[in-house]
């Protein structure tokens, strides 16, 4: 942003809010980890990606933060530190946190639970990797290589490093293929999960894993903060949880409403056939305008076919 | 039982008229009102780009009588021309309106002969935009031509693609209320696709005057 010229207003203008965006990242941060403060923490695969995520996404997060300093910026534009603090960014912000939510959504959907030693070395090993790969990267930045490029002249002093980022590669690869043989395994031959192995206290832990295709029979009447937690836990006079009898603070027994039916609709091919119609449209736009009217055609078929289907009933 | 799902969901929609929601609106009208705003985004950045590059075409076709490097040449608009079909689609919103307060007060002839209407002035209009669009491409502007080529069919023909896809929704209420498939309390159906028409008709008005009638000077 800072070279293209726009003047020091502009400079100012963009480095002061480059330098804001700490900001909330930081009160999200401090929120991360004061949500884990005080409670009986298991260090489990699904939270082991959940802390690597706090801790990756602050180092990206304070990389960032250098990018507001308008002088040192002109020298990291377009350099591999602009890589490495994105990916530490991407990877650390996006792909710790998805995988935290793999391992702890997983048994919900699967009915299997992730094999735990295999997904702890899944997480040590990328961790491990993801950082071999991508500190020496800001490295190389500061050494002046410059991003996008396929290759360059021996003897700049960039070939240690490069080498060491490619051997944390392979090391995030092989921790992807622990996941893959991890989840191939778990869906075998895992153990069982049950509707709730995590004593969790969000309600989609309340129906069998995996749910059945229409979640819920009846919509849950929510009552507290928690409402889950509440229902297998009540406070002793010293403001300790203990496992509620028979079934919770409230009685596990719904009080049936006259709910409606579930709707579910039947399934249907129509809306693959109507998406299969789009992708035509978009190459008729660039070669051929014949084939616009062909995906549109397709389209409206699947859609007018998919509104008028018989109702499977 | 061969009854249509499109009936099915007709019932249940029938049979719960009034869900109290907390915003006070039909979730169904809330839902169009989301969408019709992301449509503003939509039409507001491409009406944004067609702002940002006027007046910046290297070389001709251009919109107005221009002079270019000591050459001149005319405009490719016929405001006429134009002012006539946007008067056109104004007026297709007076027949929804119309279809609407037939179905509310159980005309179903007047919710056809209205529905009929307003498809017919919506094909009118882009039969005036494929006349447009062709005239203007006998004279060299096309998409690639240069800058006011690319902006401006990609804004007014987005806007006409929303022509077309509520004359389709429209020609499809026609048949359905053909069939008699429409009673009064069903009138949110018509609503909400009155909805959608005049906000495209509302956007047009927009793009007619952005780019047809206020010239730079």
């Amino acid at each position: 942003m800072f070279t293209t010229g726009l003047g020091s207003v502009a400079n100012s203008a963009f480095g002061v809010s480059t330098i804001l965006i700490a900001v909330p990242t930081g009160v999200k941060v401090f929120n991360w980890i004061a949500t884990l403060h005080g409670g009986s923490i298991r260090l489990n695969t699904p939270l082991l990606f959940a802390v690597g995520f706090i801790a990756m996404f602050t180092v990206g997060g304070l990389t960032g933060v250098t990018h507001s300093i308008v002088p040192s910026d002109y020298q990291q534009q377009d350099t591999y530190y602009v890589v490495a603090h994105f990916h530490q960014v991407l990877v650390g912000g996006a792909l710790f946190g998805l995988f935290a939510g793999i391992y702890y959504w997983f048994p919900k959907f699967s009915g299997k639970l992730l094999n735990e030693k295999l997904g702890q070395l899944h997480f040590w090993l990328m961790l491990i990797g993801f950082n071999v790969t991508f500190q020496p990267m800001m490295i190389l930045g500061i050494l002046g290589m410059p991003r996008r490029i396929a290759t360059y002249p021996d003897g700049m002093g960039w070939g240690l490093w490069n080498m060491i980022a490619t051997v944390g590669a392979f090391a995030i690869a092989l921790s992807v293929l622990v996941f893959i043989v991890n989840v191939i395994h778990s869906l075998r031959s895992g153990e069982e999960a049950g509707a709730d192995p995590w004593d969790a206290r969000t309600l989609e832990w309340m129906i069998p894993s995996p749910p059945p295709a229409y979640n819920f029979a009846e919509i849950p009447q929510v009552r507290a903060l928690d409402d889950f937690w509440h229902r297998k836990y009540v406070e002793n006079e010293r403001g300790e949880p203990v496992p509620a009898v028979a079934g919770g603070a409230y009685s596990a027994e719904e009080p049936h409403g006259d709910g409606h039916g579930i709707h579910l609709p039947s399934p249907s091919f129509m809306p693959l056939i109507a998406a299969f119609g789009l992708p035509i449209i978009g190459f008729g736009f660039i070669y051929d305008f014949a084939l616009v009217a062909a995906g549109a055609a397709i389209l409206l078929f699947g859609l007018y076919a998919w509104a008028l289907e018989p109702a499977a009933e | 039982v061969t009854e249509t799902r499109k009936e099915a969901f007709m019932q249940h929609a029938s049979a719960v008229p009034q869900v109290e929601t907390s915003t006070g609106i039909d979730n169904r009208k809330l839902l169009m009102w989301l969408f019709l705003a992301s449509e503003c985004l939509f039409f507001g950045g491409l009406i944004a780009t067609y702002l940002l590059y006027r007046n910046r075409s290297q070389g001709p076709p251009f919109p107005t009588d221009t002079v270019y490097n000591g050459v001149h040449y005319h405009g490719v608009f016929d405001i006429p021309f134009t002012s006539i079909s946007a008067f056109i689609l104004l007026m297709s919103s007076v027949s929804m309106v119309l279809a609407l307060a037939a179905i509310q007060r159980n005309d179903r002839r007047g919710l056809k002969v209205w529905l009929l209407c307003t498809a017919l002035l919506g094909m009118t209009f882009l039969a005036g935009q494929a006349f447009e669009f062709t005239e203007f491409y006998r004279q060299g502007l096309t998409l690639h031509s240069n800058l006011f080529g690319t902006t401006f069919f990609v804004l007014t023909g987005f806007h006409g693609a929303h022509v077309s896809v509520g004359v389709l929704i429209l020609l499809s209420l026609f048949v359905m209320a053909l069939r008699g498939k429409f009673k009064q309390e069903d009138s949110l159906n018509i609503e909400l696709v009155g909805l959608y028409w005049h906000f495209v008709d509302v956007v047009w008005i927009v793009i007619f005057t952005v780019v047809y009638l206020i010239q730079p000077t």
